[in-house]
């Protein structure tokens, strides 16, 4: 008999905190959303199934693309998520048994949670993330080459779009000129595909991890010293001191770039963080000591809740806090030069922390 | 030089090559730069070693990441300092990384250029001395004929600021923004006799290079202070200090030339005024001059030391007057100065107060540094007026070299003249001759000396006497008979009263 990983009301607090750590900074807004996955839940719970659960069934992948800034100020309808699998169900001609996250990292950590209730799917405990990541080509399957079409984006204006035969790198770039011609964010569902098939090249068990990380968190108490940190959620703190300077430069890409540096109050060493939309990459007195797909989080030195770029200012005592990434990225360089630094623009190799140690 | 040795990276902050160098970063602590590697950009490969100046051609943008990469690699090699392109600050997480590493990062506007700099200094020291020389020689060519001209040349030419200053420290023309005293002290360890250029440390690094510079039998020195030791930079400038000393001893020449040639010319004038013969060419000479022969004149008669050099230090003369608010014609004349103030009504009695005031104190300066004494002549009118002034200031200025205790300085007014005629009794003539005229009243009872004083200065009133001493007229009366009875003399004929009254003075005075 499989265990089954449940979600229930009370287990809420903890995912927002997990999926704000798997989302290094990015990832969107996930304490927002989950206002709405607690009202949809209700007294009710998720099965978060494993993939031999529903080894049967067809799966689809979804979750919100898009700004997230726009998604605060033009609130979802309540039809996205839904309309956006069955948009692709009914194009792809075939019916899904089951939903999954596309990303567990940050808001679309809830937001698959939320299709399965709104669908009425089970949920399938697995992404194609396994954290956050800003782009669509980055998505497990597009880098083991599975297809990402035909796929539906719902927009809050109602109005959909099917892409199908259609590349990764193109589709993401298409997407984005939809959205920044419309709301700015729409629902997202990939093609359904049998699981097998699906989790072949996904991430599993990748909102248990989150709820895992958040429930060790919420163990940390008020201002944890370093040690615990590292202890509890098994990773390292790489300076814990003082902000004091943020600053956003550019475009590298399609998204600005920036960075924040830290001063470790006892050692002095100065930890400098470059940015994207998630934290990309640390480095201690100038040596790159970690980077991407390994987990960056700034926590507040106070209440050790994960601080998102956009919330960090100067002054603030934070912890910056490294978290091994998912494995599954790590696992050949192939995967690993799709999520790396360089795929960023940063000219260095990953650092992670596995593989230094 | 020794050619391995390395550059103080403060020395080359201050140098004229690296003038737009700027510290972006780092400890403020020295380093010694023994080497220059110029790369791409940030991401390069350093190609450095220790002690290294690490130049880095594109790295503009202070925002890569790969900045702070670069000095964390830098840092580990021992690289001495980095250098960036333009002179924009840098990101305070680049600043706080480069004081953590104590590495400094400098900002260049020009990488190649400065860059080379260090190569050239670290590497041909000798080219750097034969070009500073040759730039020097040319400076010295083809500058202006006064020193000023020169020195502004010169200073140019090297890069830093180089001043003409006498044995005792004074600045006397060009630029010297350092410590005065700290200079004088220094050159008063150093002879002017050995030939050649030498460098002398006045404080907290800071360096004097000096070079004798002979003229007329006196010496100065030209001097270009370097805020930091350059070893390269400072042997060359000392080689292109003795050309520039050339340069300015030749100028130096000229300006005597000139300076002679002009006192000769005063000095002629002069003599046919205080002749009172006036030719109309000379008339036309003294307004040629600026002399003004017509109104009222003040003659001042300046002594100096013997063997000053009263051409030389003329201008020293007229500086000093002129600081005293006084502009007079002056003239080197015999063994000092004769000089003379002019104006065009006669000036009244509070006038001439003020000016003899303030000549006072003029020679209250000019003693300290030329150990003048000076006589000052009443004021006569027009063109003889001045021979006639001038010649009470020469015997004024005669008796003032003698009295230290009104400051060598007598002025011929009213009171003057009888301290003129006293001062005349004081002589060695006199003296003797009064004191024997006296004799026979020395120990005489009685207080006879100062009786007689007393006496004739009330008139010959034997009440007004009796009062001055506080003694009884009839003591007065039989006293001065006594006197008359043990000189010899009749107090009734004027000449012996004159001859007696002097002989008391100078006998009370002395």
């Amino acid at each position: 008999v499989t265990k089954v990983s449940v979600l229930k009301a009370q287990d809420i607090d903890a995912l927002v905190v997990g999926v704000e750590l798997l989302g290094s900074g990015g990832g969107g807004d996930a304490a927002t959303f989950a206002r709405v996955l607690r009202r949809r839940l209700g007294d009710g719970r998720i099965d978060l199934h494993t993939p031999a659960d529903l080894a049967e069934g067809v799966v689809v992948p979804v979750g919100v693309v898009g700004s997230i800034s726009v998604f605060l100020e033009k609130l979802p309808s309540g039809e996205e998520l839904a309309g956006a699998v069955n948009a692709v169900c009914r194009w792809a001609g075939v019916q899904a048994t089951a939903v999954m996250s596309l990303e567990a990292g940050g808001l679309n950590g809830i937001t698959g949670l939320v299709a399965s209730l709104d669908v009425g799917l089970p949920f399938l405990d697995a992404d194609l993330m396994g954290r956050a990541l800003p782009r669509l080509d980055q998505f497990s399957w597009a880098v083991e080459g599975l297809p990402l079409t035909p796929c539906a984006l719902y927009e809050p204006g109602g109005q959909i779009v099917v892409f199908d035969s259609v590349s990764p790198s193109r589709l993401e770039r298409a997407v984005r000129v939809f959205l920044s011609q419309t709301g700015g964010w729409g629902a997202l569902a990939l093609p359904p595909l049998p699981v097998p098939t699906a989790v072949s090249a996904a991430l599993t068990g990748s909102i248990s991890r989150a709820l895992e990380l958040g429930r060790a968190h919420s163990q940390l108490g008020e201002t944890p010293l370093s040690d615990a940190v590292e202890r509890v959620l098994g990773g390292r703190v790489l300076a814990d001191g003082r902000v004091i300077e943020v600053s956003r430069h550019g475009n590298a890409g399609a998204f600005a770039r920036g960075s924040t540096t830290v001063i470790d109050s006892q050692s002095r060493a100065v930890v400098r963080i470059e940015t994207e939309n998630e934290y990309l990459l640390a480095l201690v007195d100038g040596r790159v000591e970690v980077s991407t797909p390994d987990l960056l989080c700034l926590l507040d030195r106070r209440t050790a809740r994960p601080l998102a770029i956009d919330q960090v200012r100067t002054g603030d005592e934070v912890l910056v806090v490294a978290l091994p990434g998912p494995s599954w990225w790590a696992e050949n360089e192939h995967r690993l030069a799709a999520v790396g630094p360089s795929s960023f623009g940063l000219n260095t190799d990953a650092m992670l922390l596995e593989t230094r140690s | 030089v020794n050619a391995t040795s390395g550059i103080w990276l403060g020395a080359m902050i201050s140098h004229p090559q690296w003038i737009r160098v700027r510290r972006l970063a780092g400890a403020d602590q020295d380093v010694d730069i023994k080497a220059a590697n110029l790369i791409r950009d940030v991401g390069s490969d350093l190609g450095a070693g220790p002690g290294s100046l690490l130049a880095v051609m594109y790295s503009a943008d202070r925002d890569d990441w790969r900045l702070d990469s670069l000095l964390n690699r830098a840092h580990t090699i021992g690289v001495a300092a980095v250098m960036i392109e333009d002179e924009s600050p840098v990101r305070r997480s680049t600043h706080a990384l480069a004081d953590r590493l104590k590495l400094p990062v400098l900002g260049s506007p020009d990488i190649v250029g400065s860059y080379q700099a260090v190569q050239h200094i670290l590497a041909q020291p000798r080219v750097i001395m034969a070009d500073l020389v040759l730039r020097v020689l040319t400076a010295g060519r083809q500058s202006g004929p006064s020193v000023d001209a020169a020195l502004e040349a010169i200073s140019a030419a090297l890069g830093r600021p180089t001043a003409l200053v006498d044995v005792h420290g004074t600045l006397l023309g060009g630029v010297f923004d350092g410590d005065v005293e700290a200079l004088a002290g220094a050159l008063a360890r150093e002879s002017t006799q050995d030939f050649g250029a030498r460098e002398v440390g006045l404080h907290d690094g800071v360096l004097a290079i000096v070079c004798p510079v002979h003229s007329a039998g006196t010496s100065a020195w030209i001097t270009t202070l370097i805020p930091r030791e350059l070893p390269t930079e400072s042997h060359a400038i000392g080689s292109a200090l003795m050309a520039a000393s050339a340069a300015l001893e030749q100028r130096l020449a000229d300006a005597r030339l000139h300076l002679e040639r002009d006192a000769r010319q005063r000095a002629s004038l002069l003599g046919e005024i205080v002749q009172g013969s006036i030719s109309d060419a000379s008339r036309r000479r003294a307004l040629d001059l600026g002399w003004q022969l017509d109104g009222w004149h003040t003659g001042i008669r300046i002594g100096v030391a013997p063997g000053v050099d009263l051409a030389g230090r003329r201008s020293e003369v007229v500086r000093t007057l002129a600081a005293a608010g006084l502009d007079p014609v002056v003239v080197e004349h015999g063994d000092g100065y004769a000089a003379w103030l002019s104006c065009t009504q006669e000036p009244s009695a509070k006038q001439v107060q003020d000016t003899a005031a303030a000549l006072r104190s003029a020679q209250h300066h000019l003693f300290t540094t030329l150990s003048t004494h000076m006589g000052v002549g009443r004021v006569h009118p027009g063109p003889e007026g001045i021979g006639q002034s001038l010649s009470e200031a020469r015997d004024a200025a005669q008796l003032a070299r003698s009295r230290p205790e009104s400051g060598r300085f007598l002025h011929v007014d009213r009171l003057g003249l009888a301290q003129l005629l006293l001062a005349w009794t004081r002589t060695d003539t006199f003296q003797p001759a009064a004191h024997a005229l006296l004799a026979p009243l020395q120990r005489q009872p009685g207080d006879l000396i100062n009786t007689l004083a007393a006496y004739l200065d009330s008139e010959s009133s034997l009440a007004d006497t009796a009062a001055i001493l506080g003694i009884h007229r009839n003591t007065v009366s039989s006293r001065i008979a006594r006197i008359e009875s043990l000189l010899g003399v009749d107090l009734s004929v004027p000449d012996d009263r004159l001859a007696l009254h002097l002989a008391c003075r100078t006998s009370i005075m002395t």
